[in-house]
């Protein structure tokens, strides 16, 4: 019981974290980062735009910074970049997550980052089901 | 080869000798602008464009307006450096219509040839004749009378912004067509390229307040919802990019 409960919390918490990395706006809806978080690079790389530090993708930067200091709102930037761009301006949560992937990915498969990353979670895992197991054990003994 | 005779099945070249320079009337009139919140339901169609995003097109309103004459089409290269001399293109884009223009340089090449940059009425009176069709062509899309997102690439070869030093390239590759290669795809006036191809500049703000100019028509990087007729576009004066053009407008005289 006790190793599925561990399992169990282990999974829901690389899933959180990845989620979190890879779904939640890391910076304000009125900043350049904010807005770029929902946009697509528009170069050749699979990349979300605000990961997306290429010519091309800095020119769409410029251009989201550029209609911020004019006032304009995320909801304004987006519909700025679909009318003339159209779908390929936006993002499918799958080519959110590939671009995260190829972000993470495109120097190589960086061993130490991703063993660090995994003890990050165990770690994480071992607190949460700590403290799960000392609520659990608190309470059985408040029963007795 | 079979992919070239099917492209060209698909969308004949048209010459677009007598076309270029042509100043057609548009007679006086109600022109219908804009469109309500319940059309647009109905309009915006692809998977992932949201209504609230053209809602600056409502409400559905009704101007007169004055007779007056305009481009049949959008300025070409060849055009804007007879009056602009300084002004370079690479040789096969003589017909295409100019680019990289902020509205300033627009609003003086239409006043160096006697004109000015048509208004929002007068461009929408245009493209939409006297019914106030969606498109210059009627209300149904046909993809064969524009050139825009899903037309065949490779016109001028363009690609998205001016990433001449992007050496990955993008992958918003096409580019503009000759003005007037869409022989279906006129208005009720005449006028060509009223949807697609390039945006085009006109007079007026979008928003003054924030300093937006106001584009129209849609471009060969634009979905379908934007190269309807009502569908407006806000942008800083002197933007320039390779899916900004114009047209130019006459009094009637």
């Amino acid at each position: 019981m006790k190793t599925l409960v561990l399992a169990v919390s282990f999974l829901g918490v690389l899933a959180f974290m990845s989620g979190k990395y890879i779904f939640m706006v890391s910076a304000p809806d009125n900043s350049v980062m904010g807005v770029s978080h929902s946009l697509a690079c528009p170069c050749e790389c699979p990349m979300v735009l605000e990961d997306c530090h290429m010519s091309c993708g800095l020119e769409w930067k410029d251009l989201i910074g550029d209609k911020l200091k004019a006032s304009l709102t995320k909801t304004d930037i987006t519909a700025y970049f679909y009318k003339r761009y159209g779908k390929e301006a936006l993002l499918t949560p799958a080519q959110r997550i590939s671009g995260k992937w190829y972000e993470i990915t495109r120097g190589g498969y960086p061993a130490k980052d991703m063993v660090l990353f995994g003890l990050i979670v165990i770690v994480w895992t071992a607190l949460v089901y700590t403290g799960l197991m000392m609520i659990v054990e608190k309470f059985k003994s408040q029963k007795v | 080869m079979t992919l070239a005779i099917s492209v060209m099945v698909a969308y004949p070249v048209v010459s677009n000798a007598g076309k270029v320079g042509a100043r057609l009337p548009v007679p006086a009139g109600i022109v219908i602008m804009g469109a309500d919140a319940s059309q647009l339901k109905g309009q915006i169609s692809e998977p992932r464009a949201k209504v609230e995003w053209y809602m600056d097109e409502t409400p559905r309103k009704k101007v007169e307006l004055p007779p007056f004459f305009i481009d049949a089409t959008e300025v070409t290269n060849a055009e804007y450096q007879k009056i602009i001399p300084d002004h370079s293109y690479p040789a096969n884009l003589a017909d295409h219509p100019v680019v990289n223009v902020t509205w300033d340089m627009a609003d003086e090449y239409c006043r160096k040839v006697g004109g000015a940059l048509p208004t929002e009425a007068q461009w929408e009176r245009a493209a939409r004749g006297d019914d106030g069709r969606i498109y210059p062509w009627g209300d149904q899309f046909d993809p064969a009378n524009v050139v825009y997102m899903d037309s065949v690439k490779g016109g001028s070869k363009q690609k998205v912004g001016s990433f001449d030093r992007e050496q990955s390239g993008s992958s918003l590759l096409g580019g503009t067509s000759p003005v007037a290669s869409r022989e279906n795809g006129k208005s009720p006036f005449g006028t060509y390229d009223m949807a697609g191809n390039v945006w085009e500049w006109v007079d007026g703000y979008y928003d003054e307040s924030k300093g937006l100019r106001l584009l129209k028509g849609g471009s060969w990087l634009s979905p379908q919802s934007s190269v309807r007729s009502s569908t407006r576009l806000g942008d800083e004066g002197g933007g320039r990019f390779n899916d900004y053009g114009f047209r130019c407008a006459y009094d009637h005289k």
